[in-house]
């Protein structure tokens, strides 16, 4: 291992450790009800003695979340690149997606509940939702903000539109899909635990 | 609209990018309205693909006119040679100087022997010093492609330093305000900026460009 190796490992530990640390102090320290903020110790001994609930229940959670992502990868990307690419898809579905998207997904979950039955349907659904938006509106603002230079070159090639999306605005938007992919991610998991929260037979939810 | 605008929006119209909004473009008795094929485009800014190779970016027009095979990679690494960036074929846009980067802009611009080199202001973004051997290079590179270059500068020295012909757009409204033929001997060296000639010819545009009496 180099030098840097170790380095890159370290930091991040001692980071941790230090968090974890001034967590344990203080709720030692002031004599904090564990009801109200469990020690990391005592977060761990639970772990350690229901580490059997846990692992079942991950699983559930785990699949609604990556589903429901996926999901919302394969179906939200092709339509940034429709919204970003036809003026009137832009202006017939950008504004229902921005506004369905002012709804809190907590306040339609359980009308979701119904409409998919309790079980992974819902959940699936849920985190398909909320992961939905980021990928959409970064990838439609990747597909735009490709730098016009470019454009004009392959226009003045007289490249087909298949040709400026494969080898220039796909490619260009990469990075903003990246980063709306990174916040759907981690939404689709919230996604995903608050279906489990308003009704359901399995996942993380069900062991709080 | 002023003057480096106009002669952007002429220099677009001229490669059938834009439409003009009257009159016609023709070159060698064909009327250019679309994007022609054997043209080449450079303008100020590189505009490299970051994600492609220094390679793969010479290689783009290829690709997109669908000629892209051995012959291609062969001709796009004699560019690169030719304007010294053979050891960076496989180097990324970023890792370039302003300079290298708009040295692979011009392999890219050449790389389907275009007939005519549009260029709009190709050199502006670099220092002097990386602008003269940027004239020689271009220089060098004409003579041994063939192909008619179209060069916009807003250096008078450099039009005179590159060029066989100069329009002198005015001001507002921008018209052309004198046509100079240079009548500098080939090869042009370093040297010749310093002859009276050179110096003469400069006046003459500065004159039409209203900043010299």
């Amino acid at each position: 291992m180099t030098a840097r190796e170790i380095r890159n490992a370290v930091y991040p530990l001692l980071g941790v450790s230090f968090i974890l640390l001034a967590w344990q102090l203080y709720t030692h320290i002031f004599g904090i009800n564990r009801i109200v903020l469990p020690s990391p110790f005592d977060i761990l001994r639970a772990s350690i003695l229901h580490w059997d609930i846990l692992l079942r229940e991950s699983w559930p959670t785990f699949l609604e979340s990556v589903l429901g992502f996926t999901l919302a990868v394969v179906i939200g990307i092709p339509f940034a690149i429709g919204v970003a690419s036809s003026r009137v898809l832009n202006l017939t579905l950008y504004p229902i997606l921005i506004a369905t998207q002012s709804v809190p997904k907590v306040a339609v979950a359980p009308i979701i509940l119904v409409w998919f039955g309790l079980g992974m349907q819902s959940e699936l659904v849920i985190a398909f939702l909320v992961a939905f938006f980021p990928i959409v509106v970064d990838t439609a603002a990747g597909i735009r903000a490709t730098p016009p230079g470019l454009l004009e070159l392959a226009r003045s090639l007289r490249a087909s539109s298949l040709q400026v999306f494969l080898k220039i605005q796909f490619p260009a938007a990469l990075p903003f899909i990246f980063a709306g992919a990174k916040v759907a991610v981690t939404l689709a998991v919230i996604g995903a635990v608050i279906g489990e929260f308003i009704g359901s037979i399995g996942g993380w939810a069900i062991c709080f | 609209m002023n003057r480096a605008a106009a002669i952007t929006t002429f220099l677009k119209i001229v490669s059938g990018l834009i439409p003009a909004s009257g009159g016609t473009i023709q070159i060698n008795s064909r009327d250019v309205d679309e994007p022609q094929p054997d043209f080449g485009i450079a303008f100020q800014q590189a505009n490299l693909m970051p994600w492609r190779s220094v390679l793969d970016n010479v290689l783009f027009p290829m690709e997109i006119l669908r000629r892209s095979n051995t012959a291609a990679t062969l001709a796009a690494k004699e560019l690169l040679a030719l304007v010294g960036l053979e050891e960076f074929e496989q180097s990324y846009p970023s890792q370039l100087s302003g300079g290298m980067q708009q040295r692979v802009a011009l392999c890219r611009a050449l790389i389907h022997k275009p007939k005519l080199l549009l260029m709009d202001e190709p050199f502006g973004a670099l220092d002097e010093l990386t602008r003269m051997e940027m004239q020689d290079l271009l220089l060098d590179i004409r003579a041994k492609t063939g192909a008619t270059v179209m060069f916009v500068t807003h250096s008078i020295s450099e039009a005179v330093y590159i060029s066989d012909f100069i329009a002198v757009f005015s001001k507002r409204p921008s018209v052309v305000a004198d046509y100079i033929e240079v009548n500098l001997p080939y090869p042009r060296l370093a040297e010749i900026r310093y002859i009276a000639e050179f110096t003469e010819i400069e006046h003459r545009a500065g004159r039409a460009l209203g900043i010299t009496r």
